[in-house]
């Protein structure tokens, strides 16, 4: 199919109960949350363990720049569902829209991140400070890999769909429904995080 | 009402941040903790049903996602109230 216009109010509304997007993506995203619960696991414990240290190393983080990213994530959560439910119900050009803005929200999160780590680095600390710099950096920096990665797969399934290279409705519908599904994973994990980092007392 | 639940599910969930943000650098108590966690559950699990629309996935799916964040903040309680 050349045209970038896919009639997807064909689809029906599923009547059974169906996999959002392509069961590969799906097998990617469990084993993603599989890594994130042994860290963040980890990190809960040492946060009970070594509860001095993780309360310093908090206090000099940037609370405002945790509640904005958060902010900023979820923003982009909604912008990529709302496309594809758009263009689920006859809005084709939604898709691409929603999921433009949705990695835009993600170029926000990055930009403040590593702002937030220009700080850091220059008040001196860095990696090898402590155990809570050490949890922190690397959790949080994995985590920002993987917002990077989602932006890709966001823009390259919005490109793919506004050029019409999916060969039928159904494959572009399998491609947002996948392209969404690891973005919201993304934001899930940083929900969890952003307590334990910015909230928690 | 159906139409806009996108939009006000986005306005529960910063609601939600707002308030879980506010409270936990103005209170310090246990049960802040509690409160907290209890805030993120809520906005994890509409997250999962809503936005990931894994209210109509497969029952298993939707548990082992689910579970996840069940043991991610059941964990986070466990080793921090």
């Amino acid at each position: 199919m050349n045209s970038p216009e896919y009639s997807l109010t064909d689809l029906s509304p599923p009547q059974t109960a169906r996999i959002p997007g392509d069961l590969a993506m799906w097998c990617f995203i469990l084993a993603e949350l599989l890594a994130f619960l042994l860290l963040l696991g980890s990190m809960a414990f040492a946060r009970g363990h070594w509860e001095q240290m993780f309360s310093a190393g908090i206090a000099t983080l940037h609370p405002e720049a945790g509640l904005i990213n958060t902010l900023i994530l979820l923003s982009g959560s909604y912008f990529a569902a709302r496309g594809v439910r758009r263009s689920a119900q006859g809005q084709p050009r939604a898709l691409g829209r929603g999921f433009s803005l949705a990695a835009l929200c993600g170029l926000g999160y990055v930009a403040i991140k590593l702002s937030e780590y220009a700080l850091l680095f220059g008040a001196g600390y860095n990696l090898r400070t402590d155990t809570f710099y050490f949890f922190y950096f690397f959790t949080t920096f994995f985590h920002m890999a993987h917002v990077l990665i989602g932006m890709v797969i966001l823009l390259v399934v919005a490109r793919r769909y506004r050029t019409g290279q999916y060969p039928n409705a159904d494959k572009a519908r399998m491609a947002g429904e996948s392209a969404a599904s690891y973005w919201h994973m993304v934001d899930l994990v940083w929900l969890v995080l952003f307590p334990l980092l910015y909230v928690l007392p | 009402m159906k139409t806009h639940a996108l939009e006000i599910g986005l306005a529960g969930l910063v609601l939600l941040t707002l308030a879980a943000w506010l409270t936990g650098h103005n209170v310090n108590a246990s049960w802040v903790i509690g409160c907290v966690l209890a805030a993120t559950f809520i906005k994890g699990q509409w997250l999962i049903d809503e936005f990931m629309e894994l209210r109509h996935a497969p029952a298993w799916l939707r548990w082992v996602v689910s579970g996840w964040l069940v043991l991610i903040v059941g964990m986070t309680a466990l080793f921090n109230m």
